[in-house]
C-alpha cells in the first residue's frame, strides 16, 4: 500500500486560519475597553477600580495570545513540510495529546456546569460569582455609596452624619439597604428625636475599603457639608509601614496579569471560586496558613512598632474631618468571634492605646457586646461580619455611647452659635 | 495481590493496560475536588471572600 503523502496542504491552511484569528484578535483588543466590556458583560454596575484591572488584564491577554497563535500561523507555513512529516510519523501520539486536551476542556466546562447548578448562592460556596450576584442587587447612589441621594445644601434643621468604613459599615451579605449600622443608626436617632430634628446618616462604606480610601471617600463627601463623621474601623484596615510603602509602588506587568487572572476568574467562575475558597480553607485547616483573625491580630502583635504610616492615615481622616467643621468618632467594630475568647486582643489593645495617646473619640464596642451570643451576630457560621441583628446591636450601642453623645452636644453647640 | 489493589491502583493499572491517559484528568480532578471537600471545611476562621480578590 502506497505512503499517503505528508498533508502539508492542511498544515499551511491551519497556518493561514491561525493568522487571521490572530489578527482578528488583535482588531479585539483595540476596541477592548471597560465601557464596552462593561455594557456587554458587567450587568451595567459601575465601573470599579477592581473591573478596571480586569479588562486592562484581559487586553493583555488577548494580545499576548494573539501574539502567540500569530507566531504560530507562520511557523505552520514556512514549515509545513518537516511538520506534515512529523505529524505522519507521530500520529498516535498527536491524537492522544488532542484527546486529552479535548477531555480537560469538557471536565472544565462540565465543572463548571454542575459548580453552577449545585451550589448555594452564598459566598463560601461560590466566591466571587456569588458576591458580585449580591452587589449587583445593591442601590448605588450619585457618589456610589449604598444609601439614597443627599441634596448637597443640608435642609434645615437637619443633623448630617458621614459613616466612613469597610465591608462592617457598607454590610456585606445584608440585602436590605436599610439594615447596615449608619442606616440603622439613622432610623433610631429619627425615632428618638425629641426637637424636631431630623438625622442625615450617610453610609459610605465600601467592601475592603483601607483607611487611604476613606480618606478619598472623605475628600469627595466634604460638600456634604457633615457635622459628624463616623469612621467605622475594622482590624483588617491595619497594614505595616512596609507593606504601606510597597502597595504605593505601581506594580510590575507580572504581579498585574498575575492579579488580574485571578481577579477575572475568581468573579466569573464558580468552579475557580469554589477551588479558590476551600484551598484557603485545607490550608488554614491543615495549620499551612494563619487563620483570617490570627493573620490580623498577628499584624498587631508582632509589628506594633512598624504601624506608625497606619496611624498617621487614621489622623489624617481625623485631620480632614475637622478641616470641614465635624465632629470625629472612631468606632472600633468588633469581629463576631467568641467575644469572651476573644482572637484579636492585640488589635484591641492596639487600638485602646493609639485613642489614648492620640486623644481621639472613640466608641470600643467590644465591651457593648461581650453579653451577646456572637452566633446571633454573625452573618452566618463562616463570616464574621455582622448579621442584621449584629448590625442593630451595633447601632444601638453607638447612639449610647458618650462619645456620640458628646459629638452631637458639640454639633448643637456649634449650631446655637451660628 | 489483585484482592489487595486499592481503587486507585486498578483505576491506574487500567490505564496503563488500556493506554486510556485521556482518562486521567478526569481522575486527577476528582482526587483534587475530594481532598478539598474533605480538607477545606467551612468554620468562622475563614477569609472574608473580598479578601480573596
Amino acid at each position: 500500500m502506497p505512503h499517503a503523502k505528508p498533508p502539508a496542504r492542511a498544515v499551511a491552511r491551519i497556518g493561514s486560519a491561525a493568522i487571521i484569528i490572530a489578527i482578528a484578535l488583535l482588531a479585539l483588543a483595540v476596541v477592548w475597553n471597560e465601557r464596552i466590556v462593561s455594557t456587554i458583560f458587567n450587568k451595567g454596575l459601575p465601573i470599579t477600580p477592581v473591573f478596571i484591572i480586569i479588562v486592562a488584564t484581559m487586553r493583555k491577554l488577548i494580545v499576548l495570545v494573539a501574539i502567540t497563535i500569530f507566531i504560530i500561523g507562520i511557523l505552520l507555513r514556512k514549515y509545513r513540510i518537516p511538520i506534515a512529516r512529523w505529524m505522519t510519523r507521530h500520529r498516535d501520539t498527536l491524537t492522544n495529546i488532542i484527546v486529552l486536551v479535548c477531555t480537560m476542556l469538557a471536565l472544565l466546562i462540565i465543572g463548571e456546569i454542575t459548580a453552577r447548578a449545585m451550589l448555594g448562592k452564598t459566598t463560601f460556596d461560590a466566591g466571587g460569582p456569588a458576591h458580585k450576584d449580591q452587589t449587583a442587587q445593591i442601590t448605588y447612589n450619585s457618589y456610589g455609596f449604598r444609601d439614597r441621594e443627599f441634596p448637597v445644601e443640608r435642609p434645615t434643621g437637619t443633623v448630617r452624619v458621614l459613616a466612613l468604613g469597610d465591608s462592617f459599615t457598607f454590610g456585606h451579605g445584608i440585602e436590605n439597604d436599610s439594615l447596615p449600622w449608619p442606616k440603622a443608626l439613622e432610623r433610631m436617632l429619627n425615632e428618638n428625636a425629641a426637637d424636631g430634628t431630623i438625622y442625615e446618616v450617610i453610609n459610605t462604606g465600601q467592601n475592603g475599603y483601607q483607611p487611604k480610601d476613606e480618606l478619598t471617600t472623605l475628600e469627595r463627601a466634604a460638600p456634604l457639608g457633615p457635622d459628624i463623621v463616623l469612621l467605622g474601623y475594622f482590624y483588617n484596615d491595619a497594614a505595616t509601614d512596609d507593606t504601606l510603602r510597597e502597595l504605593a509602588e505601581p506594580p510590575s506587568t507580572w504581579s498585574q496579569l498575575k492579579s488580574g487572572t485571578h481577579l477575572l476568574l475568581f468573579s466569573h467562575s464558580y468552579l475557580y471560586g469554589f477551588l479558590v475558597v476551600r484551598w484557603e480553607m485545607t490550608r488554614i485547616n491543615l495549620g499551612l496558613k494563619e487563620s483570617y483573625p490570627e493573620r490580623m491580630n498577628n499584624v498587631y502583635r508582632l509589628h506594633a512598632g512598624e504601624l506608625s504610616m497606619h496611624k498617621e492615615q487614621l489622623m489624617a481622616i481625623r485631620s480632614r474631618a475637622e478641616t470641614i467643621g465635624a465632629e470625629f468618632v472612631l468606632v472600633i467594630i468588633p469581629a463576631n468571634y467568641d467575644f469572651n475568647d476573644y482572637p484579636l486582643m492585640d488589635g484591641e489593645q492596639f487600638m485602646r492605646r493609639f485613642c489614648e495617646e492620640s486623644r481621639t473619640a472613640c466608641i470600643d464596642l467590644l465591651d457593648t457586646v461581650r453579653d451577646e451570643d456572637y452566633r446571633k451576630t454573625r452573618l452566618n457560621e463562616y463570616d464574621a461580619h455582622p448579621s442584621e441583628y449584629g448590625h442593630t446591636v451595633l447601632a444601638r450601642a453607638v447612639m449610647e455611647s458618650p462619645e456620640f453623645r458628646a459629638a452631637m452636644v458639640k454639633t448643637s453647640a456649634k449650631r446655637q452659635k451660628i | 495481590m489483585g484482592k489487595n489493589r486499592t481503587m486507585l491502583g486498578e483505576a491506574w493499572e487500567f490505564l496503563k493496560v488500556r493506554k486510556a491517559w485521556w482518562l486521567a484528568p478526569i481522575l486527577i480532578l476528582l482526587i483534587i475536588v475530594g481532598a478539598l471537600i474533605i480538607f477545606g471545611q467551612s468554620s468562622a476562621l475563614s477569609p472574608f471572600i473580598y479578601a480573596l480578590f
